[in-house]
């Protein structure tokens, strides 16, 4: 897989912050990579460092395996992005703000815009200005702006702030699609952990202005598996009837003897039926895991306390 | 950049504040109409002197002919009196255009798209300029036409070409005017700030003027030779006095470049907020 984005040791610093520390990034085509990050991470600095919205102080920044002012420039035709929020001209209409930005980027005949608009269902907006959009359509239109044109590295800032249910999983299924059908990456931060869980394929934690950790969707699911719990006064036998009795295989034996389970979690009256009917004492029976919300927390507190 | 000049046209063409001057144009030639058949006089400006009996002007005076046969430079300036005041058109509307994109923060999208920032600017500046020059030579041909037919006048060949030197002076130095605007606004970062100062520095020549006189001092000869209103308030005086074509088309071509030069220095470092 070639790379899409190849940031290292990028930082950003203003008068008297440093937005950015260090920060390496690495997306590969076809990922999708979930942003994580709190308010004032730098999530937004480093997109507008990619998008070239500014300028970092230190470090590199690799677009398509092109580095340097001019050829950043010219590869950057393959993105579409949102940056901080949904950015559209208050005084025209859905159309017209798509078409503007078609014209600039020399894109022929007007089927990008209705393709753009019928995306995110706007064809039937008219002649009403953006201005008087609700936050759920300006959010709409600004991701058919960052469509339009079909680009290669999608960029989204926070992209369902303001959408209402229905339309957060529609541009989710939008966005998988996009991913699996033509191979399109996507940058996506956003604050909602359990929507990103469902798209993400890649994760980067960025904390005060350090990538704390990037890992894929797969190791983290694994570090975030959920385990059936089960203490009893004779761990040994209660390991005989879970292998015997319900053809369990895949557990491990924790501290204290406590068994994990990975299966039956759904199910724990079973486990708790087996165990009991061969007269073992059942101590405790309960799931442990984390969601990506928990290990975030962790993650990060992990970083302060160092 | 042709991509990119159709997209600022589209985008002023279809703006408000477009519509909105359109709309003060308009009222400018209502009011120019009800002053024409009232006879009414205008005046922002004084008479400095003649030649071949007619007034030599600063500034614009219009509707004030002394005889029943005004000489064509009296109609002349009569036509073209309300480019005293016709800044102002040019003043908002380019501030709101190089402002708009900043504040919506729609100017990111391109940028993030690998458009060059000095070039989308460069052509908002050329899409204004060519928007407001079709505004202003249609407003001075209509102005123009009812004064002379008001007065039974038939301008020959000669004088339709002077008349149309005076109206393209005049837009020279509103060309300059966009392009501080615009300058101002990337500085300042504020229209609020643009539309303050720059109505004060043009109405400041004429105090210059008041209080020195012809007999000026270098820094008050600089301060007005920079100054747009003080090239358009001795423009209509460009036939009697030749050096007025020089120092005007001097501003218009030394001005342009400085302040696009200038707006490229400090956007090319700019981050976009």
């Amino acid at each position: 897989m070639d790379d899409i984005v190849k940031a290292s040791k990028l930082t950003k610093k203003y008068k008297n912050t440093v937005a950015l520390r260090h920060v390496d990034m690495e997306i590969k085509r076809g990922q999708i990579y979930g942003f994580v990050g709190q308010n004032g991470a730098g999530k937004s600095t480093l997109i507008r460092l990619l998008t070239g919205a500014a300028q970092p102080t230190d470090g590199e920044i690799e677009l398509f395996g092109k580095t340097g002012a001019r050829d950043l420039a010219r590869v950057r035709s393959r993105t579409g992005c949102i940056i901080d929020g949904p950015a559209v001209a208050p005084g025209l209409t859905a159309r017209q703000n798509l078409e503007v930005l078609r014209l600039q980027r020399g894109l022929p005949g007007g089927k990008y815009v209705d393709e753009a608009l019928e995306r995110v269902g706007l064809m039937d907006t008219g002649k009403k200005p953006a201005k008087d959009f609700s936050m759920g359509m300006r959010q709409r239109l600004a991701i058919a702006i960052a469509m339009l044109g079909d680009p290669e590295f999608l960029i989204l800032d926070e992209p369902t702030n303001g959408l209402d249910p229905t339309w957060i999983i529609q541009i989710r299924e939008e966005l998988t699609r996009l991913n699996k059908e033509k191979d399109v990456t996507i940058l996506v931060s956003s604050h909602v952990l359990a929507e990103l869980h469902k798209l993400a394929t890649v994760y980067g934690f960025i904390h005060r202005g350090q990538m704390v950790e990037q890992i894929s969707a797969a190791q983290l699911d694994e570090r975030c598996r959920s385990y059936l719990c089960v203490q009893t006064d004779d761990p040994e036998r209660t390991s005989t009837i879970l292998e015997e009795t319900l053809k369990v295989t895949d557990y491990r034996v924790g501290r204290d003897n406590l068994l994990m389970l990975t299966d039956f979690i759904d199910e724990p009256e079973r486990v708790a039926d087996a165990i009991v009917r061969e007269g073992i004492a059942l101590k405790s029976l309960y799931v442990q895991g984390d969601s990506l919300e928990d290990y975030f927390s962790r993650l990060i507190g992990g970083v302060e306390r160092a | 950049m042709p991509n990119q000049l159709r997209s600022e046209f589209y985008r002023l063409l279809h703006s408000r504040s477009l519509r909105l001057m359109g709309l003060v144009f308009g009222a400018f030639l209502v009011l120019f109409g009800i002053m024409t058949f009232t006879e009414s006089p205008f005046s922002m400006g004084t008479v400095r002197g003649e030649q071949d009996g007619i007034p030599l002007i600063n500034g614009f005076i219009g509707f004030s002919y002394e005889s029943s046969e005004p000489s064509f430079w009296e109609l002349a300036y009569t036509s073209t009196a309300f480019s005293g005041l016709l800044w102002v058109v040019f003043m908002v509307l380019s501030t709101d255009v190089v402002a708009k994109e900043f504040q919506t923060g729609t100017i990111k999208l391109s940028v993030a798209h690998g458009q060059n920032i000095y070039k989308i600017y460069l052509c908002k500046w050329v899409a204004t300029i060519c928007v407001l020059g079709v505004m202003h030579y249609v407003y001075s041909a209509i102005t123009s036409a009812v004064t002379f037919a008001y007065n039974g006048v038939v301008p020959s060949g000669e004088e339709l070409a002077q008349l149309l030197a005076l109206v393209s002076f005049h837009f020279l130095v509103m060309a300059v005017l966009t392009a501080i605007c615009f300058t101002l606004y990337v500085i300042t970062d504020s229209t609020v700030a643009v539309l303050a100062v720059i109505p004060i520095f043009m109405f400041s020549s004429v105090f210059v003027t008041a209080i020195y006189g012809d007999d000026r001092n270098l820094l008050a000869e600089t301060y007005l030779n920079i100054n747009p209103m003080y090239h358009l308030s001795q423009a209509s005086r460009f036939w009697a006095e030749g050096e007025v074509i020089y120092s005007t088309t001097l501003f218009g071509v030394i001005g342009i470049p400085v302040l696009l030069i200038l707006s490229y220095l400090l956007l090319r470092r700019r981050e976009l907020k």
